[in-house]
């Protein structure tokens, strides 16, 4: 190879992106060509530099809590998507889209009148029959047993309406008979299903959405014991590094374990299929330059050790072909080996964690 | 209960399928309505589209409103997601455009923030090399003010390849370039800002 034909390929081999027998080619000219080889070294020196970028960008919860209510409310104004629709909605649905408040509101004061004009109707044809089920006039309610906000309405074998789990649709105040209404004009069996579940259902369980408690459990167990976990906690400044140093030790080892485990699918196949450690390692290589950088300002000896140790080995596997020759990955394992990276790595997360 | 990929982390052997899997796994259960799912997906890749937006505009508050912007829009199309696209290049995909469209209106409403150029040619220009002190401090604004000089695309690219280490294939899925198109930019965009942070290079060798 000439440096004319080398010198274009700096940059895809720098990023690991090059890949077959153009990667032996390049290597063999870089170990002979000074020039070339500087242009390399700048190159990477480069990246350091920009790996060292700090934007001092934080994500806070408050960034989330934001996405999450805008989410919610999305979710509440489409009811396709689980959420059960608004007395407005299902009013629009009936009549059209594009229903006012105001509209609404005289639908619902119209509904109100014709309810109380048949209770009346109703009441004064089955004075007996009503008269048991309906308690007089200033007597207290009796609380149903199966839930607490049944009404004396209720009549239709302990069923009670869903209506009135969505108060915020109604103006009705203590009086209750659209329930009446609904229950008798037989508004749909689903929502007496659905109205059943709820009565069966106990008071603290939530149905659609996750509670402030799920929430935290969720996070406590994302955190685990593992130190990636507990990184989603980490503190924003004293032990960042040590918390970034840990997880990018492990995520190391855990990729390296993974190479070493590479195996040809067939006994005869003779190329190994490392696209997805490749991928991994070339992610964790930008990474590795930026904390080396750091544990160099620091004064950190150990890690930079660690971390010029792999970093080799993280650009080998990085410029690998998609479907490696098997002697290469071996190499690149008898390396591993040697240098005994693999338990350094375990080390440095172990400590990271305890 | 909820099955987190990350509890077989440990496991040898398994790091891709397990990668993997916990993207599909987070995905369905957003899907299926479990906000909580989306949230760890919010976790996992926030920061890196939040540095994304702010190196495409420059502007920290802009990219914090356009991150949440984002993964308001990831959530609501979610089922468009096809199988086979990675989630990381999808979000970065959403974050391009919306980059993009607060460019677009932040022109039309004739408020584009002028660059402050002085600092950023003093620095090229003058070829001395500043405090070492400074270096580290300086250098970060160096960076953005040379990154806020390229071209749109060469930004996108640049950005894409060296800060977010996204592969060729990636950048061009999320961009719509062409392999050969996106090869240039970057190497266009490498000099340029190689012109630009030059003082600082040879001082921190």
């Amino acid at each position: 190879m000439k440096c004319e034909e080398c010198l274009p390929l700096i940059e895809e081999y720098v990023d690991g992106e090059l890949e077959g027998r153009l990667v032996e080619r390049l290597d063999a000219h870089l170990s002979a060509c000074a020039a070339c080889a500087e242009e390399m070294t700048a190159l990477r020196r480069e990246q350091e530099v920009y790996a060292s970028y700090r934007r001092d960008l934080e994500v806070t919860p408050a960034h989330w809590n934001v996405v999450r209510a805008r989410i919610e409310q999305e979710k509440d104004a489409a009811p396709q998507s689980g959420s059960r629709p608004s007395l407005r909605e299902r009013l629009g649905a009936l009549f059209g889209k594009g229903l006012r408040p105001a509209f609404v509101a005289a639908l619902v004061l119209a509904a109100l009148a014709v309810t109380a004009a048949v209770i009346y109707l109703r009441s004064r044809e089955s004075q007996g029959g009503l008269a048991q089920r309906q308690p007089a006039r200033g007597q207290k309610q009796q609380p149903a047993p199966e839930h607490k906000e049944t009404t004396p309405d209720k009549i239709n074998g302990g069923v009670e309406s869903v209506a009135q789990d969505e108060g915020h649709d109604q103006g009705g105040g203590g009086e209750r008979p659209r329930v009446t209404v609904k229950d008798q004009a037989g508004t749909g069996t689903a929502r007496k299903t659905l109205a059943l579940a709820r009565a069966r259902r106990p008071e603290n369980q939530t149905v659609e959405r996750a509670t402030p408690d799920d929430s935290a459990r969720f996070e406590q167990a994302v955190a685990g014991s593992a130190v990636t976990g507990t990184l989603m906690n980490a503190p924003a400044a004293g032990g960042e590094f040590d918390f970034e140093m840990a997880r990018h030790a492990e995520r190391s080892e855990l990729l390296l374990r993974s190479f070493r485990n590479v195996r040809p699918v067939t006994a005869a196949a003779r190329a190994l299929d490392v696209s997805f450690e490749k991928e991994q390692s070339r992610k964790l290589l930008y990474r590795n330059i930026a904390l080396r950088r750091s544990a160099q300002e620091r004064g950190d000896p150990s890690a930079v050790k660690l971390l010029n140790t792999l970093e080799p080995i993280l650009l080998d596997i990085a410029n690998l072909p998609g479907r490696a020759r098997a002697r290469d990955v071996e190499s690149i394992e008898r390396r591993m080996e040697k240098k005994e990276i693999v338990a350094a790595l375990q080390v440095r997360t172990l400590l990271a964690s305890n | 209960m909820k099955r987190l990929a990350i509890e077989n982390f440990g496991r040898a052997g398994e790091l891709g399928a397990t990668l993997m899997n916990s993207a599909e796994d987070l995905i369905a259960r957003t899907r299926s309505g479990d906000t909580e799912a989306f949230r760890l997906i919010f976790d996992r890749y926030s920061r890196p589209i939040i540095s994304f937006i702010y190196d495409l505009t420059g502007e920290r508050e802009a990219a914090e409103e356009l991150m949440q912007e984002t993964f308001v829009r990831a959530y609501r199309n979610l089922g468009t997601l096809r199988a086979d696209a990675r989630l990381s290049t999808w979000l970065f995909g959403i974050a391009k455009n919306v980059a993009r469209e607060h460019g677009r209106a932040r022109l039309r409403a004739s408020r584009k923030v002028e660059l402050d150029d002085s600092t950023v040619t003093e620095l090229a220009d003058a070829g001395l090399p500043p405090d070492d002190s400074l270096i580290n401090k300086e250098l970060n604004n160096v960076i953005r003010d040379a990154l806020s000089r390229l071209d749109e695309d060469k930004r996108l690219v640049f950005t894409l390849k060296i800060f977010q280490q996204q592969s060729y294939e990636e950048i061009a899925a999320i961009t719509g370039f062409s392999i050969a198109k996106l090869k240039t930019d970057l190497h266009r965009a490498r000099h340029e800002m190689r012109r630009l942070i030059r003082p600082y290079l040879e001082v921190s060798q």
